[in-house]
């Protein structure tokens, strides 16, 4: 079978995220557009939050509960962001996990309680505008990865730690 | 002593009505996803499978700006969803007291009620039933308070 499922997807296109075919079963997909977006679930303080994959350049330490010594920052010559500070809450884990997100100006090494895993899922739903939030654009939608989670656009995320300096 | 019916609830400890008409549905209250940098009265948004995501707020921020809503999430509470002029609003209840038809329009709130704190800019009218007093709640005007 060298036929696979074609995607058109504006909104992936505005965001930038690379989308992924599920080409599992690309007989059952003839003719059909089947376009996912990927997450990196994460939990953030009370926040449980799904960050478009494609924005993850690097997982450096899963946090948690891992055997292994956890990641020093200080070797990476950089303070970590915490997420969960970032969006004024109080972070939840002793151990979290580092990632490394891309930005337009490099890169931000982030701090986040809890990794989920990765999961495909849907373009975001958005929100109604009666979801009372001071950073609206931070949300992009709710998304199932990993059960439900508020997707959250790393652009404004880079924009409220710049803002936070 | 007539009106259109009303669905009568508690929420931060006032009885409420308001027009059946304007209530879109009522749901059990599921999990709900906790949103940063959210005004203090919305608990959180809940997932309905037909309505979408919805916010569902608490009037008790209204009344106690320390008030901690969230330990409520895994009670089993009724939310009460109206379509408003900017969209869904979920409200979640104290307690659903039934709907009346009967009831008799007041000029003013009578002068026995406290309204406390925010509450007062929720409410548009006033009226008495055989039982109780119970004030009209405009899903819009919470809008308003709330910043929306």
């Amino acid at each position: 079978m060298t036929e696979t499922a074609q995607t058109s997807a504006p909104s992936l296109r505005s965001s930038g995220a690379a989308p992924v075919v599920n080409d599992r079963y690309p007989a059952l997909l003839k003719g059909v557009r089947t376009t996912m977006n990927r997450y990196l679930a994460v939990d953030a303080g009370p926040f449980a939050l799904a960050l478009p994959l494609s924005a993850v350049r690097q997982i450096l330490d899963m946090g948690g509960s891992q055997q292994g010594a956890a990641l020093d920052p200080k070797v990476l010559g950089v303070v970590p962001v915490s997420l969960a500070a970032l969006l004024h809450a109080t972070p939840s884990s002793s151990r979290p996990a580092l990632l490394l997100l891309d930005n337009e100006s490099g890169a931000t090494l982030l701090s986040v309680c809890a990794l989920h895993g990765v999961f495909d899922g849907d373009t975001p739903v958005a929100l109604p505008s009666t979801v009372a939030c001071r950073w609206p654009a931070l949300l992009s939608g709710v998304v199932h990865a990993g059960g439900v989670r508020l997707a959250i656009d790393p652009r404004v995320l880079v924009v409220l730690h710049e803002g936070e300096k | 002593m007539t009106g259109e019916p009303v669905l009568l609830f508690m929420a931060a400890g006032q009885r409420f009505g308001v027009g059946l008409a304007d209530v879109s549905r009522l749901l059990a209250q599921g999990p709900l996803l906790r949103v940063p940098f959210a005004a203090p009265a919305l608990a959180g948004i809940m997932f309905a499978d037909i309505d979408g995501p919805i916010p569902v707020f608490d009037l008790r921020a209204l009344v106690d700006p320390s008030a901690v809503l969230h330990a409520d999430d895994d009670a089993a509470l009724t939310v009460v969803l109206f379509a408003s002029q900017k969209g869904p609003v979920g409200l979640r209840l104290q307690r659903l007291l039934g709907s009346v038809a009967l009831y008799a329009a007041l000029d003013a709130a009578p002068s026995d009620v406290v309204v406390a704190g925010g509450l007062s800019a929720t409410i548009t009218g006033w009226a008495r039933t055989d039982e109780h007093v119970f004030a009209f709640f405009s899903p819009d005007a919470f809008l308003a308070v709330v910043g929306v």
